[in-house]
């Protein structure tokens, strides 16, 4: 557990981006955050290609991934990496507004490692994102191939 | 038919009869034969014996004379005179004997004649003798004729004994003979005596048992009659005299007209004909006519014994004897009645089958294979505009709609084939050129051995139910339509809405962070204000997706135990009852029939509605008890929390409909219109009492759950 670990955040809106960021410093987490802010991105990144061609290799210990995003959205983000070879194995935690049930059951379906609804309440919600990230960023080993975070 | 055994042995008894009757005439015959010829031996002997005796007289005499010359003893005089007497006898008496009459007369003469000369001789030359001339006695003895003569009679005697001998030996040859036929003749007669006795006895004997043999069978034959008329029991059959008494009686007629046989032997026939029959002379005119033409048979009333009358077939035939005298009459009498009932019954079931088939509201057609012909009924007629009397196979054909023709008519013919029931769904087109939809389900009729005779066709306008089914379908794909709508709508509602309120929660939140304690009381309490509303928000969004959720959710029923989920939900409610005092009193709760997740939500919101309400209490006391009733059990929690005021229990369960103020009791009012929706869905009913300050009481009923 020395070095940290690189979290993708994907979020389309900028005030959960702040808040989610803010829980995290409210944690103490240091880990690099890459922010991105569409499905297309997500995939550009983690595939290594278009504006993200030049990025380090490596995966990220953990994706946390928001439904409601505009091109490509969680769900088809999800399904991709989870049939791509290389990036099956990547922890994926669902963050999302939604508790409709057909969206749990689809992501689970496609195989999410977890499913986290944003609590309305500030609290709450720096609660639950903390959690996340100790878990994910420092507790949690992710599968090989990681991309150390710079410290 | 050649003779049979008895004949032909009585034909061979007679016949050996008669051989009896002929060998007797023989053996009497031959009796007599043999007694003829045993007398004509007799007679033989007895004229041998004389000839034989005659001679030897003769010689004692000539050797009483001889001796009488040579000595003069008187001795030999007196065996000469003994001879000679004898000889004498003799002589006179040998030609008259039976048995010397066959002889030669000749030769018998010439004896006598000899013996006279001898006899002549001897008597003169004693008398010489005695007279003193014995040397003249002796000179003719001398002479030699005595001699002569001797021989010659020797001789004649010697033939004719002979002659008798040779007789008498032919007499025993023949009575040999004679005998030997009678023995045989006596062993045929025995033997054909025998026979004669044996074939009689046997023929006795087989007669005797052929006739026991036949009497047995007549017997036997008797009894099977009897028990035949006796067995049949649907026929009157009797016999009647010529005079038409009662001679016999059988079971049938017992039963038919209520007779025992000891009560109608005897009596006239007449007794089973009606008064009015009686009077009229129709007993002795059924006899009449039997007699007439041998047979009669007519059907009419009759009587029984208890003077109840009923419809029978009755026929009389005359009995006549070989020699055509009428021996009486046969009388068979058939109760009708039954007969009769079943055919009122059979028309009264056709009544009503017409009647059934006329008023029915759906066409009934029914098609008749061999008479090729048609019955359609009212309702028939009217769905085809085709009046009853032109309704034809063809007509009705044409009827169906030019589309759908071709179709069914194959579809039909190849089922009537097969003998299958048939349903098919198509148009027909009124003679007005209405179409209406028509389905017609086709039921083969059969005979009594199992043949297809037919077709019932039975015949309903669906065009109303079409539309009204066209009509559904389309209202079920506009709420499914609508239903869609509102799941989006409902997504989109949880997603873009809820952001906005994090927002705003998580900014002020970050803004009391940053001013800390720059932040006086009343902006603390401003602040503190735009994050509860927004929270406040959130939950009813929430609520109302959950409620919304719930009217759209199916539910799964499932054989539950309602104690174990009660359990879990107070394990749940752990939280919200942490630092607090309260007695959870959960009862003896049953297994219902119900979806698990529905379920729990229902408990949830109920049981966290107690603790809510008991906020002030210590202890709270929250019960659950259960009540069984047929087919269902009924759910009660109770607490002694703030209860509510009944004027307002219709209010309860309505959709964001509070009882109390929102600093009050927190809440969206959306709870118990979660619990009543979940539990109408489960076919069940809430209810709930309360009093102001003094608890509330919810009442759920869910189904028991089915029976194994």
């Amino acid at each position: 557990m020395s070095e940290l670990k690189r979290v993708l955040l994907v979020e389309d809106n900028p005030n959960d981006v702040e808040l989610t960021l803010t829980a995290f410093e409210e944690h103490h987490l240091a880990n690099e955050i890459v922010v991105v802010r569409d499905g297309a991105e997500a995939l550009d990144y983690l595939f290594r290609r278009g504006p993200h061609a030049d990025r380090l290799p490596g995966n990220p210990a953990v994706v946390l991934l928001d439904l409601k995003l505009p091109k490509v959205n969680g769900l088809e983000v999800l399904e991709v990496v989870r049939s791509e070879p290389g990036l099956r194995a990547l922890p994926i935690v669902v963050l999302t507004s939604s508790r409709e049930e057909p969206d749990l059951v689809r992501c689970y379906e496609l195989g999410v490692n977890a499913y986290v609804v944003k609590p309305v309440d500030f609290g709450d919600f720096t609660r639950a994102v903390g959690n996340l990230g100790v878990f994910w960023a420092l507790i949690n080993q992710p599968p090989p191939g990681f991309l150390p975070g710079k410290g | 038919m050649g003779p049979t055994p008895t004949t032909r042995s009585l034909a061979g008894s007679a016949l050996a009869g008669l051989l009896v009757g002929l060998a007797f005439l023989s053996t009497f015959r031959s009796m007599e034969r043999t007694r003829t010829l045993s007398a004509q031996r007799t007679e033989l002997t007895q004229a041998f014996e004389m000839l034989t005796q005659g001679l030897s007289d003769l010689k004692d005499a000539e050797t009483g004379q001889r001796g009488y010359l040579l000595t003069g003893s008187p001795a030999y005089l007196r065996s000469y005179e003994q001879g000679q007497a004898r000889a004498e006898q003799a002589m006179k008496a040998f030609p008259g004997l039976p048995g010397a009459r066959s002889l030669p007369p000749q030769d018998v003469e010439q004896l006598n004649a000899s013996t006279r000369r001898k006899l002549d001789e001897l008597d003169r030359t004693l008398q010489l003798a005695k007279g003193g001339s014995a040397a003249e006695a002796l000179a003719i003895v001398r002479g030699g004729e005595g001699l002569l003569v001797m021989d010659r009679i020797r001789t004649v005697q010697g033939v004719l004994a002979e002659e008798l001998q040779r007789r008498r030996e032919d007499i025993d040859q023949t009575l040999r003979v004679e005998r030997n036929r009678l023995r045989r003749t006596l062993l045929i007669l025995g033997g054909l005596a025998f026979l004669a006795l044996g074939g009689g006895a046997w023929a006795l004997a087989r007669g005797n048992r052929l006739r026991l043999a036949a009497e047995r069978s007549l017997a036997t034959s008797e009894a099977r009659l009897h028990l035949l008329l006796d067995g049949i029991r649907d026929y009157a059959i009797l016999m009647l005299d010529p005079e038409g008494q009662v001679a016999t009686w059988n079971k049938g007629a017992a039963r038919i007209k209520g007779y025992e046989p000891q009560e109608i032997l005897g009596r006239h026939f007449s007794a089973f004909y009606t008064a009015e029959d009686q009077a009229s002379g129709e007993p002795a005119r059924m006899l009449q006519a039997a007699q007439e033409e041998g047979r009669v048979e007519r059907e009419g009333w009759r009587v029984r014994k208890d003077g109840s009358r009923f419809w029978a077939d009755v026929v009389i035939t005359a009995l006549r004897g070989e020699d055509g005298a009428l021996l009486g009459f046969v009388k068979v009498t058939r109760d009708l009645t039954e007969r009769r009932q079943a055919e009122e019954e059979l028309r009264a079931s056709e009544r009503r089958f017409r009647t059934l088939a006329e008023e029915a509201p759906v066409g009934i057609y029914e098609y008749d294979f061999r008479q090729q012909k048609v019955y359609a009924n009212g309702a028939h007629c009217r769905l085809t505009g085709v009046p009853r009397d032109q309704t034809t196979r063809e007509r009705l054909r044409a009827s169906i709609h030019p589309e759908d023709r071709a179709g069914i008519i194959e579809r039909v013919e190849s089922d009537m084939r097969e003998s299958r029931t048939f349903d098919q769904t198509y148009r027909l087109r009124h003679e007005d050129g209405i179409v209406l939809w028509v389905h017609s389900r086709g039921t083969p009729i059969e005979d009594a051995s199992g043949q297809t005779t037919g077709y019932l066709i039975v015949t309903q306008d669906i065009t109303a139910m079409r539309a009204a089914e066209a009509e559904i379908l389309a209202k079920a794909a506009a709420l499914e339509a609508a239903n869609k709508e509102l799941e989006a709508f409902a997504y989109s509602v949880s997603h873009d809405l809820r952001a906005p309120l994090r927002h705003i929660d998580g900014f002020v939140g970050l803004l009391r962070r940053e001013l800390g304690e720059n932040l006086d009381e009343r902006a603390r309490h401003h602040l503190e204000v735009i994050s509860a509303s927004a929270r406040q928000m959130g939950a009813l969004i929430d609520d109302l997706l959950a409620f919304s959720r719930m009217g759209r959710a199916e539910v799964h029923k499932a054989d539950l135990d309602l104690g174990a989920l009660f359990q879990g939900v107070v394990q749940e409610l752990a939280p919200d009852a942490a630092g607090r005092s309260v007695e959870w009193r959960i009862g003896d709760l049953p297994r219902v029939q119900g979806d698990p997740a529905l379920l729990r939500l229902v408990l949830l919101n109920l049981l966290r509605n107690a603790l809510k309400f008991t906020k002030g209490r210590s202890p709270a006391r929250i019960e659950a008890s259960a009540e069984l009733r047929p087919g269902a059990a009924a759910i009660t929690i109770r607490d002694n929390g703030a209860g509510f005021d009944m004027r307002y229990a219709d209010k309860l369960f309505g959709v964001f409909q509070r009882l109390h103020r929102q600093d009050e009791y927190e809440g969206t009012g959306i709870g118990l219109a979660n619990v009543a929706r979940i539990i109408h869905k489960h076919g069940g009913t809430v209810s709930a009492e309360g009093e102001v300050d003094a608890g509330a009481r919810f009442t759920f009923t869910l189904p028991a759950p089915e029976a194994p």
